[in-house]
């Protein structure tokens, strides 16, 4: 079984300051790979995005926000540093392996509303490789 | 590329659970060259952390510190937001087979809740040059 990488970006469209559920976008992108067992790399590219693993819940949201506010990241604009860009998701047998209630969020800290890259590496066997 | 998935019982709450022994055991059967082992654990608040051997009791104050257990909205956002924030995933170099961990740490997994006897699936996945 040979080990492959495919690498696809996609658009989240932000309003600003918020927090996108954004594991749909890389099930399906998983799903149309074809990706069978290996890695999911999933990467926020703009400025004041990280990409994190939390449930999304409202409440669990906002002590998220009040955490970051008390770490003192927001307004100096090191969230990305102290989240990671970055979250890496094994798939087995095509699922993504995260629990009932893990999602791969989008948090934006940034004010600026508008279309946001997420880049989603994916390693591993794939079908009909 | 090896891939398991592996059970680990726990309990908790804020408990380290030694987990080296396990990865050891998986690296040693797949894998006597140069690699890397890529470790993830189920669920949104456990978390996964390599940390010096002695210092268990340190690092939980320093955690409940940074995160306290009260004062949240959510009724458990302490157990989520550590998870957040420690990571619920690591990856391990192996170099000739060894995994590169001193022999001063270990790599542990934080059960956060509080939990007896908890079942927690943990994927192990490793690459390598040589099997």
């Amino acid at each position: 079984m040979a080990v492959d990488v495919k690498v696809y970006r996609v658009l989240v469209e932000s309003s600003g300051y918020t927090a996108i559920d954004i594991t749909e976008y890389v099930r399906s992108v998983v799903t149309e790979a074809g990706l069978v067992r290996g890695l999911a790399v999933v990467y926020a590219v703009e400025r004041g995005c990280s990409v994190a693993e939390v449930e999304y819940e409202l409440e669990l949201l906002a002590d998220l926000e009040v955490l970051l506010k008390n770490l003192g990241c927001v307004e100096t604009d090191l969230c990305s540093v102290v989240l990671g860009r970055e979250v890496i998701v094994p798939v087995v047998n095509g699922s993504l392996f995260l629990g009932q209630f893990k999602n791969i969020v989008l948090v934006d800290v940034s004010r600026a509303a508008g279309s946001k890259s997420v880049v989603i590496a994916l390693e591993g066997v794939f079908k009909n490789s | 590329m090896y891939s398991k998935i592996v059970e680990v019982s726990t309990y908790g709450p804020l408990e380290l659970h030694p987990l080296t022994y396990l990865v050891k055991q998986v690296v040693e059967e797949s894998c006597s060259g140069d690699g890397v082992v890529w470790l993830s654990v189920e669920g949104a608040t456990p978390a996964l952390l390599v940390l010096k051997k002695g210092r268990e009791k340190e690092f939980v104050n320093y955690i409940t510190k940074l995160i306290p257990i009260t004062g949240w909205r959510h009724g458990n956002a302490y157990a989520h937001l550590t998870s957040t924030l420690i990571k619920t995933n690591i990856a391990i170099p192996i170099v000739k087979g060894e995994l590169m961990l001193n022999s001063s740490e270990e790599l542990y997994l934080l059960e956060t809740r509080s939990v007896h006897n908890h079942k927690r699936k943990m994927f192990i996945e490793v690459h390598c040059n040589k099997k």
